[in-house]
């Protein structure tokens, strides 16, 4: 194997399933979901979803607050965190302009936009923030950080709807391989639970209706699945050249070795029947990584509970991987993150690496019959995994898919 | 009716989240982390919750708590 690997040397998480790597990794593990009714959302075709419990942005210590949409302010906390997992400090760049900031994002700063619209109608058009833009833009989460940070590399924020992290996450992988960083923090970001964003994916049909019982409504790959529970947080990781990071003594947690990106070009929103883009991403990533199939262990896979992709999903892996691949999903326990799934879904792939545990499938009581994998459910599997896979899937038919290892 | 610091600093807490005992007459906009963009809210703010009406110009005068006190209640 001579590809590149990329080292991951820090991670930082805010999740439904808890504030901080250490919190999530233990919900995660429990297979309890962190779905809730939610008062903000009464009166909506759909009103539960996976908040960040207990979060209060004044706890943060935010330079201005008041110019921080909540994805931005999710996105800066991750990132500190991510930071000091790797012991790096804020602003104290060797040399700031290799430190880049790549966080990508679906719905950027949606809360900031619609209230603002909401505004614009009611009182007019001289009443709307100044900080409309600078809050509502989708590229601000990463803008904000590289300004707190002190990085002043490459910034951008990718979209590619919910692989939106996981593609911020392989195009890192890609500065760090072409030298043009020696630093990225990389990751997705999203604050989605608005009434137009809720009422937007109801309409759809892609929500869950189990409303009376918010704790299992998210259920991958349960045959009586019915659509997805909205969630909101993100994931960061610091990553470097393994050269980079053994010059300056860091922990390498683990390695992103690979990564592959397709488009089904199919429709909008339905996956490809066969798959066909799922399993073109999936073998790009495993051409990148330099490996057979047979080399990965497990897949944390996209898994939204959605009756139309746990089946296409698991059917591309079948006939990629085998029947015996293990496979589980996390959004059980944190519901659909949207743009950061893919970012926090390589953190808790990582931590598996890491710790040779696979996390579990929340919910999942009845394997839909028409899957055939190993599906993880209930306890988290102890195994000796040395390298697995991550899926992340967008609206318009976009995959990602990246391979972490040891 | 005079704009009291007392309630200037409320108004400003409720809107910008800025510590109460920040918001003192000597404070600088700067300090407070007042930017172009949001000097232009805090105008906003301003009128809406307190009935001053500070016009473009005018506002590039206003450097201190002190001077939108002094602005406000100019002719009370």
């Amino acid at each position: 194997m001579s590809a590149f690997a990329a080292a991951i040397t820090g991670m930082g998480l805010i999740t439904p399933a808890g504030i901080g790597v250490g919190k999530n990794w233990a919900q995660v593990l429990s297979g309890r979901s962190a779905a809730s009714t939610d008062p903000t959302l009464k009166g909506l075709p759909v009103d539960m979803s996976c908040r960040v419990a207990g979060f209060q942005a004044s706890d943060f210590n935010l330079p201005t607050p008041w110019q921080w949409d909540r994805f931005a302010q999710f996105a800066l906390i991750a990132a500190r965190e991510a930071l000091q997992d790797a012991g790096l400090e804020p602003g104290q760049w060797e040399d700031g302009s290799r430190v880049a900031v790549i966080i990508g994002s679906g719905a950027g700063g949606t809360a900031t936009l619609e209230q603002q619209h909401q505004l614009m109608l009611s009182e007019g058009a001289d009443d709307i923030s100044s900080l409309t833009l600078p809050m509502g833009l989708l590229n601000m989460a990463a803008g904000q950080v590289a300004i707190a940070l002190g990085a002043r590399g490459p910034c951008f924020a990718p979209c590619s709807a919910c692989a939106s992290g996981a593609t911020a996450i392989g195009l890192a992988r890609d500065l760090l391989r072409n030298g043009v960083a020696d630093v990225v923090i990389a990751g997705g970001t999203e604050a989605p639970i608005t009434p137009l964003y809720v009422s937007a994916f109801a309409r759809m049909r892609a929500l869950s209706r189990r409303t009376t019982d918010a704790q299992t409504a998210s259920r991958p790959f349960d045959a009586t699945r019915d659509g997805f529970v909205i969630g909101e947080g993100a994931g960061v990781f610091v990553m470097e050249s393994e050269a980079h990071a053994r010059k300056r003594g860091a922990r390498i947690r683990a390695k992103v070795l690979g990564y592959g990106a397709s488009a089904d070009a199919h429709h909008v929103t339905s996956p490809h029947p066969e798959g066909l883009g799922a399993r073109l991403a999936m073998q790009a990533a495993l051409r990148d990584a330099g490996v057979d199939a047979g080399a990965i262990q497990y897949i944390n896979a996209h898994g939204t509970s959605t009756p139309g992709n746990d089946v296409v999903e698991a059917t591309a892996i079948q006939a990629l991987f085998g029947s015996q691949v293990a496979v589980s999903s996390t959004k059980g326990v944190t519901g659909h993150l949207l743009g950061a799934a893919g970012a926090i879904e390589a953190a808790y792939l990582a931590l598996s690496v890491e710790t040779g545990q696979a996390p579990p499938t929340a919910n999942l009581n009845n394997p839909d019959p028409r899957i055939d994998v190993d599906l993880i459910a209930k306890v988290p599997r102890q195994m000796d995994l040395r390298m697995g896979l991550s899926n992340s899937f967008g609206f318009g038919g976009q995959n990602v898919s990246l391979v972490i290892g040891a | 009716m005079k704009l009291t610091l007392q309630t200037l600093a409320q108004l400003i807490h409720d809107r910008f989240q800025i510590d109460h005992g920040l918001i003192v007459p000597d404070a600088s906009l700067d300090e407070l982390g007042f930017d172009s963009l949001s000097q232009i809210d805090l105008a906003v703010l301003l009128q809406k919750k307190a009935g001053v009406t500070i016009s473009d110009a005018k506002l590039n005068e206003i450097s201190k708590i002190a001077d939108i006190l002094v602005f406000a209640n100019e002719g009370v």
